[in-house]
């Protein structure tokens, strides 16, 4: 042992010799945000002698002069560094002639060539497309990734995550991909955009067959911003403000009122019983208030007596008003929202270091009253080589979130519910906003749905004071009380030992834990000032909840590369425990509270309703992967990975899934067309294997927390369990090429991908004369494929002039083939006898080759030349469980240009998608009441609608009779419009085609030219930068039928139900560099 | 070299660590054992849910609530006339299949197993948990296949993915003889747990089966209306059975509701804030003509001190312009919509009338007169508004005696003690006999302009059981609308 450690000794004092006689230098080759590069080449200026740099851009060579090093990477611009003290630093900045060597964040967060993949991952550097503020990561990708669909929720909804969907529905069940940060899975709501360095989306399984079916649906790899040397001091300030406004609102008719007295008008007759101060209005018109439609008299600006004037103590008690429309009422109502993102991030390095620290601080006021959201995240990266062989990391993210206020988006929801599916066209938003707190004589809030005065009203008539079905919208948002309180802590601590430049080790401990803590308040005014508003959902009441989930992951992984000969090889063994935990804790009164507005569950009038709930999972996994090069042009790729799941029974709970594929560099034999400067063709196949939750398995029987007396309640679940369950397993494949031209000017990517999804376990829904409505099952055979085109360019490259250009688009498609034996069909539910929609529509799959996600609802008979059957009244008959067609797209796409001129850059980002259908429940409902244009318009005969038939008016119907002879009528309006509800929940006209093109975002930047300003060589302010963003700015085109949402922001999957209303941001926003 | 050798040796001892974990990779203990819940319920609390999930079920939406209130004009909507003017959809029963009668056929099969049945005889003996199940589980499907004539039956309640539909004349036979065996099948063992129905009398269950056999006998009056066809035979089979039938008011079978918000009864939770729904002025107007002491607890006075109904079947702007000129109406009497007011399931009223009309075919020798007095006394005691005067001149009234049509006038009255929550046994009455005579919503918006004589099979079972479905759609004279008739209606 002394004799070892002597010769270690010496070993040591020999190397500190070498480097001081400046014979060997050792260095690093990095990219400009500090990243590795890896298999740089490393030549001693003026010789032959030279070395590679390791996949870590590590690299030592033996001197022969003391010279000058050139360092070269493909894709990078070569640099010349003189060596100091033995050590040589080199940063490369990218190039953009050379992309063989450009390294994409693969599976397990491995760093690769991605000249190597089989596969295309595309990646992006959000800081070059999105829009700094409030977009997250998915909308940084919409319009950047090919094949990338997103479902953004409304921009009034705080807190709530855009949906992107992967190269169209990739499983039955309609997955959200996994993303996953510095290695770390986990929800990518609480990452802040400052902190993300790069994003890369893996589409099929040939990319994510490592991390298994959870994947299933693609992976979003994240890699956030590590500490980087700056000859600062490495400070950033980000800061953006921008403001929200209400954008894509329905088009509404502006020529009748509210009420349902087809277009009368009542008139009052005052009478003894009456409040003396009526006496003014008697023989005068009012309409109907009691009503929540707009089927009421025609707006001719004369006098009438509004709902407010009834009641005494305002300024407009007793006094007439204009019959006049409001077109903005809607538009009126929602605010301009604001966002203040404000970030500030430390970061340093050094030779054996590198940290970096940001916090952000993000406030938004939302456009609906009284909703708010902050948010705090802090983070840091840190790692630090303990010595020449280890490395220790740590990467934690907190977040801390509060979301106040209420975001329903669904049917008869307070806001755009009422707005768009049960109102008044009169409403004057004004007078609403101003009386919001304005109280009756019986104390109650006013509202402008109230009962109509008869001749028994008097100042204390209870339905005459209070709210009939709707508040007055401005009171139900200033007191409904809703606060959730998140926390999240993620992040991995990482132990790395580097045996040499060829073989590491690394072991992680991942974990990823949130709590939510909410409360909902209901005040008694609420319960006071309403009739039949929604009863008894607005008695006051107190309900409170916690939740709390982790996931833990250790994990091991070796990894090993090299050269022989012409062969390199780079291997990665390893191997995984992953832990999720669930638990739950709810509280809520019923029946309202026996001590008004004191909110504490013991307070409840009823027995209060409680739950708990807790899940344990454990899965253990290990896989492999590797990748075989030969003379830097043919890689062979290949992956296994089993895993053995807790969830699965315990005799079958073990399965194995690989993957293989290759690519090739042609390129490098073409040498007689000196446009091609890159080609590459690739192919791979894959499998994947997944599990199910946990308590699958057998029949389980819950107490109900509510005895009755003192009998306690269990109840046979509704999903029929399965425990002969199997892991599923598919598989798929993908082939594709990039190419490149004219120096890398202009590329292209194509990938076909073909994937055969099967035994997959579902849920699927079965007859309920099962006596279940759901059973477990492995199900069939999805088969998708597609294709996705990249084209990127650079049309213009000039000293102060560049033009970027990259287009996208991807054409998918989804098809069901087979289900189980007998089973066929697997529907959408959600609730027990609800179809969503209120029954109008269902999303279906059927198999037999239908495409995925069929919309099913009642139609319109027609015979067969598509002519609608009509009944003698000639309104229209329905088909039950007719199919409209998929809900996906035909195809999706985006164009993005960025142009720089000197010091000034502008950034553009498109997005579209053609074709999927969707239905809106709003303009159900919304014509049902009268609400929309369509409602109110001129026929043919230049009539209203409205306007009875006997006088010209009334829709104009074509179709032919039940003996199939042409029929040329017109239907009165109300009745026309009332009977797509009335005759079995007609669906067909409200069903739209969902094709759009979008302006996403604008942003226009101005790097200030600091060197000039500051005028002295060691100002610390190094970058000033500032832009002008827009967000979401302008739906450049949509289908022709569908003139009243935008198909990119529907709130559930077959539609919308009462959306909100998109909404537009621009703002200012400014970074500086220290 | 001699690295890679130090390469090899600690990948293959890497390797060799892994593999030896991998042995017990699969080993998870007791990970996947829920929590939560049991694996093995308690029947008893099984049979509390089931009987709780009817009442549930019957509340949950209009469809199984109101619409049949409406169909035989008891109510009126007071704002959205929708499904008073009989506004078509298909209309799910999974709230019965799923939950309550998924858990009645648990309750037999865990009595019936042999190695879950001694656990299982900790709820009450085996025998007669299983008798309560069966009458219980024939009271539902009667219900639900009187909604949509032919449904699944035999095949049911199996977690099979594809379901035949029953005839509804072999569910009927079969639930009859379902009932009869129950009867047989009590065993003088331990009383059922459990039971907020019954409390765990054998001899009440008994009542109840036998009570349900001649109600579902009677039912197919217009298929077998012989006095010695099948009806009539299983009718006094039931009526003559040594365990009697419902036919005093203490032997009702009534749902209990508690006063707490989750159990009250469901009216109470109808008419906390909204007002939806009101008494139409066919029934009002009605009883006050018979000058019936019902009226009081049926309905409430209106603000003028008076009873006064909404007009039957307006549509929406006909209602506001009649509402504004008559701005007060009888509500729902307290006495029917309080938060522990009982729901009904069978009365001796009802029963009364049942025995009078069978009389009346000639099914039995019983005095139909006497019975129909006997059940309008019973109805009014049960409403505890008899009065000894009063009842002699109701009787001898020329409108409301037994006396010219004596099928008009025991359908009549049972309509009117069924009200307000045997609703489906109302519509089912109405739709066999034709009384009392309803004239439909002059506003129908149905394809018939004819009071619904059936619901819509669900929108999910084309799509799910897709064959079966179209065998029975194939049955049905005018296809899968409200207005086939189902197997025991005939015109």
């Amino acid at each position: 042992m002394r004799r070892f450690l002597t010769i270690f000794a010496m070993l040591i004092l020999f190397a500190g010799s070498a480097f001081s006689q400046g014979k060997t230098v050792t260095g690093t080759v990095t990219d400009e945000s500090g990243g590795a590069i890896p298999f740089a080449t490393v030549t001693e200026s003026g010789t032959k002698n030279a070395t590679t740099a390791d996949a870590n851009g590590q690299f030592s060579l033996n001197l022969k002069r003391a010279g000058n090093l050139v360092i070269s990477a493909v894709g990078f611009n070569s640099s010349v560094v003189t060596p100091v003290n033995g050590h040589a630093a080199a940063t490369l900045s990218r190039s953009t002639t050379e992309l063989s060597a450009v390294t994409v964040t693969t599976a397990l967060a491995i760093q690769r060539r991605v000249a190597t993949l089989p596969y295309a991952a595309q990646q992006i550097d959000p800081s070059k497309v999105a829009v700094p503020g409030k977009s997250d990561i998915n909308s940084a990708l919409a319009g950047n990734i090919a094949g990338v669909q997103i479902s953004a929720p409304a921009g009034a909804k705080l807190g709530f995550a855009s949906a992107i969907r992967i190269r169209g529905a990739g499983s039955l069940s309609d997955k959200n991909p996994l993303y996953v940060v510095d290695g770390t899975p986990v929800n990518v709501i609480d990452l802040n955009m400052d902190d993300v360095q790069s994003v890369t989306v893996l589409k099929g399984p040939n990319a994510t067959a490592l991390y298994g079916q959870r994947a299933d649906a693609g992976v979003v790899e994240i890699v956030t911003k590590k500490g980087r040397r700056a000859s600062g001091i490495g400070i950033e300030l980000n800061s953006t403000t921008t403001i929200d406004k209400a954008s894509t609102i329905p088009h509404f008719q502006n020529r009748y009122g509210g009420g349902d007295t087809g277009g009368d008008w009542l008139t009052y007759h005052w009478s003894e019983n009456n409040p003396v101060e009526w006496k003014v209005f008697d023989g005068m018109r009012y309409h109907d208030n009691t009503d929540d439609s707009s089927w009421g008299p025609a707006f001719d600006g004369g006098d009438y007596i509004p709902w407010y004037a009834w009641y005494p103590g305002s300024k407009y008690s007793f006094k007439t008003a204009k019959w006049d429309p409001q077109p903005n009422n809607v538009k009126d109502f929602f605010k301009t929202g604001s966002t203040y993102n404000n970030n500030i991030a430390l970061s340093k390095a050094g030779e054996n270091f590198s940290t970096r620290f940001s916090y952000t601080n993000l406030y938004q006021n939302g456009i609906l009253p009284n909703t708010n959201l902050q948010r705090n995240y802090l983070s840091s990266q840190s790692t630090v080589d303990l010595s020449s062989h280890f490395t220790a990391g740590a990467n934690v993210f907190y977040t801390n979130e509060k979301v106040k206020g209420e975001f329903d988006d669904q049917y008869s929801n307070p806001s755009s519910g009422n707005f768009s599916q049960w109102f008044h066209r009169d409403l004057d938003m004004g007078i609403l906003k101003e009386l919001q707190n304005f109280k009756t004589p019986l104390g109650a809030v006013a509202s402008w749905n109230h009962a109509n005065p008869n001749a028994n009203t008097t100042f204390n008539t209870n339905g005459f004071n209070k709210a009939n079905y709707w508040f007055n919208p401005y009171f139900y948002f200033n007191n409904i009380d809703n606060v959730n309180n998140r926390d999240r802590l993620f992040g991995d601590v990482n132990l790395t030992y580097k045996y040499d430049s060829h073989f590491k080790v690394a072991a992680f401990f991942r974990r990823n834990q949130v709590s939510n803590n909410w409360e909902n308040k209901r005040p008694y005014i609420m319960e006071f000032s309403g009739i039949q508003v929604g009863q008894p959902v607005y008695k006051n009441s107190y309900a409170t909840g916690q939740t709390f989930s982790s996931e833990t992951n250790f994990e091991g992984l070796a990894s090993y590369n090299n050269h022989f000969g012409d062969f390199t090889v780079d291997l990665n063994a390893g191997g995984n425990i992953r832990k999720n935990f669930y638990r739950d804790v709810r509280n809520s009164t019923n029946g309202g509270l026996v001590v008004p507005d004191l909110y504490t569950i013991s307070n409840s009038k009823s027995p209060s309703s409680f739950s708990n709930y807790r899940e344990y999972k454990t899965v253990r996994s290990v896989y492999g992967r590797g990748n075989i090069g030969y003379k830097d042009f043919a890689f062979l790729d290949f992956s296994g990975r089993n895993d053995w799941s807790s969830a699965l029974p315990a005799d079958k709970n073990s399965y194995f899934y690989p993957s293989v594929g290759a690519s090739i560099l042609f390129s490098k034999f073409i040498t007689n067309f000196p446009a091609l400067s890159y080609g590459k063709i690739r192919g791979g196949w894959a499998q994947v294997g997944s599990d199910l939750n946990p308590y699958g398995l057998d029949l389980l029987y819950a107490v109900n927390p509510l005895t009755y007396g003192s009998n306690i309640l269990m109840d046979v679940p509704n999903t029929l369990p399965n425990s002969a369950i199997m892991p599923a397993l598919s598989s798929s494949y993908e082939a594709g090429i990039d190419l490149k031209f004219f120096n890398n000017r202009a590329g292209i990517s194509f990938t076909y991908y073909k994937e055969n999804k099967i035994n997959e376990i579902l849920n699927v829904d079965i007859t309920s004369t099962s006596g279940f409505t759901k059973k477990t099952i492995n199900a069939g055979r999805l088969e998708r494929n597609g294709f996705e085109i990249t084209l990127e360019g650079s049309p213009v490259q000039t000293r102060d002039f560049v033009w970027n250009s990259s287009f996208n688009f991807a054409k998918n498609r989804s098809k069901v083939i087979e289900l189980t034996p007998d089973i066929h069909t697997l529907v959408y539910s959600t609730a027990i006898d609800g179809t969503g929609a209120f029954g109008f529509a269902t999303i279906v799959n059927k198999d037999s080759g239908a495409t995925w996600g069929q919309l099913r609802g009642t139609g319109i008979l027609k015979n067969g030349n598509g002519v609608p059957i009509l009944n003698a009244d000639g309104t229209y008959q329905p088909v039950l469980n007719d199919y409209f067609g998929s809900v996906l797209p035909d195809f999706t796409g985006g164009f993005f240009n960025s142009f720089s001129y000197k010091n000034l850059n502008l950034a553009i980002g498109i997005d579209f998608q053609k074709g999927g259908k969707f239905f809106s429940l709003s303009e159900m409902w919304g014509n049902f009441s009268g609400l929309y244009k369509e409602t109110a318009e001129l026929n043919d005969k230049g009539k209203n609608v409205r306007d009875p038939v006997a006088d010209g008016g009334g829709v104009h119907v074509k179709g032919v009779d039940k003996d199939n002879k042409p029929v040329d009528m017109y239907v009165e309006g109300y009745d026309y419009f009332h009977q797509f509800y009335f005759s079995n929940k007609i669906a067909e006209p409200y069903i739209h085609d969902a094709s759009y093109i979008k302006l996403r975002s604008i942003s226009f930047g101005y790097d200030l030219p600091v060197k000039k300003i500051f005028r002295r060589d060691n100002n610390p302010i190094q970058k000033i930068t500032v832009s002008l963003v827009g967000q979401n700015l302008w739906l450049l085109a949509r289908a022709k039928d569908n003139t009243n949402w935008d198909p990119s922001e529907l709130g559930n999957k077959y539609g919308e139900n009462g959306g909100l209303p998109s909404t537009r941001s621009y703002g200012f926003s400014i970074k500086l560099g220290f | 070299m001699k690295y890679l050798k130090y390469k090899i040796t600690g990948i293959f001892l890497a390797l060799v660590v892994l593999i030896a974990g991998c042995k017990k990779a699969g080993d998870f203990g007791n990970t996947n054992v829920s929590p939560n819940s049991a694996t093995v319920p308690l029947p008893s609390a099984l049979l509390t849910d089931a009987i709780y999930r009817t009442s549930s079920a019957l509340a949950s939406s209009r469809s199984f609530q109101t619409n049949p209130t409406l169909y035989v004009q008891w109510l009126m909507q007071t704002q959205y006339p929708d499904e008073a003017q009989y506004a078509m959809a298909q209309i799910d029963w999974a709230t019965f299949y799923v939950n309550p009668l998924e858990d009645l056929q648990k309750i037999i099969q865990y009595n019936t197993d042999e190695k879950t049945k001694v656990y299982a005889a900790n709820s009450g003996s085996n025998a007669n948990q299983i008798a309560v199940a069966r009458i219980y589980k024939a009271y539902l499907f009667a219900m639900v296949s009187d909604m949509y004539g032919d449904i699944p039956y035999t095949d049911a309640l199996q977690g099979q993915v594809a379901a035949s539909y029953t005839p509804q004349d072999s569910i009927y036979k079969n639930i009859i003889k379902e009932l009869t065996e129950a009867v047989a099948q009590f065993d003088g063992g331990a009383a059922v747990q459990g039971d907020i129905l019954l409390n765990g009398s054998a001899a009440r269950w008994k009542k109840f089966a036998n009570s349900l056999r001649m109600t579902f006998s009677l039912r197919l009056s217009k298929v077998y209306p012989g006095a010695s066809d099948y009806a009539a035979t299983e009718f006094k089979k039931a009526l003559n059975d040594p365990a009697g039938i419902v036919d005093n008011n203490a032997d009702n079978v009534v749902y209990n509701y508690l006063s707490d918000d989750t159990y009250r009864n469901p009216w109470n939770a109808q008419f906390d804030g909204r007002a939806d729904y009101a008494p139409s002025k066919t029934f009002v107007d009605t009883l006050l003509s018979y000058e019936d002491p019902r009226t009081a607890v049926y309905f409430t006075k209106n603000g003028n001190g008076s009873y006064s109904g909404i007009p039957y079947g307006l549509k929406r702007d006909d209602l506001l312009t009649w509402e504004n000129a008559h701005p007060n109406w009888s509500l729902m009497g307290d006495a029917t919509k309080s938060r522990t007011a009982p729901g009904q399931i069978i009365t001796a009223a009802q029963m009364k009338f049942t025995r009078a009309e069978a009389a009346q075919l000639g099914w039995t020798s019983e005095n139909a007169q006497t019975l129909y007095n006997d059940g309008i006394k019973a109805s009014w005691q049960q409403w505890s508004v008899y009065d000894d005067a009063k009842y002699a001149a109701y009787i001898a009234n020329p409108l409301t005696a037994f006396s010219s049509d004596p099928i008009r006038e025991i359908n009549t009255q049972k309509w009117i003690s069924l009200y307000p929550n045997q609703q489906f046994e109302a519509w089912s009455e109405w739709r066999r006999t034709g009384y009392p005579k309803l004239i439909p919503a002059v506003n129908a918006v149905n394809q018939s302009k004819q009071i619904p004589r059936r619901y819509q099979y669900p929108a999910n079972e084309p799509t799910l059981n897709g064959e079966n479905y179209k065998a029975a759609v194939s049955k049905l004279s005018s296809g899968d609308t409200d207005n086939s008739r189902v197997w025991w209606d005939k015109p």
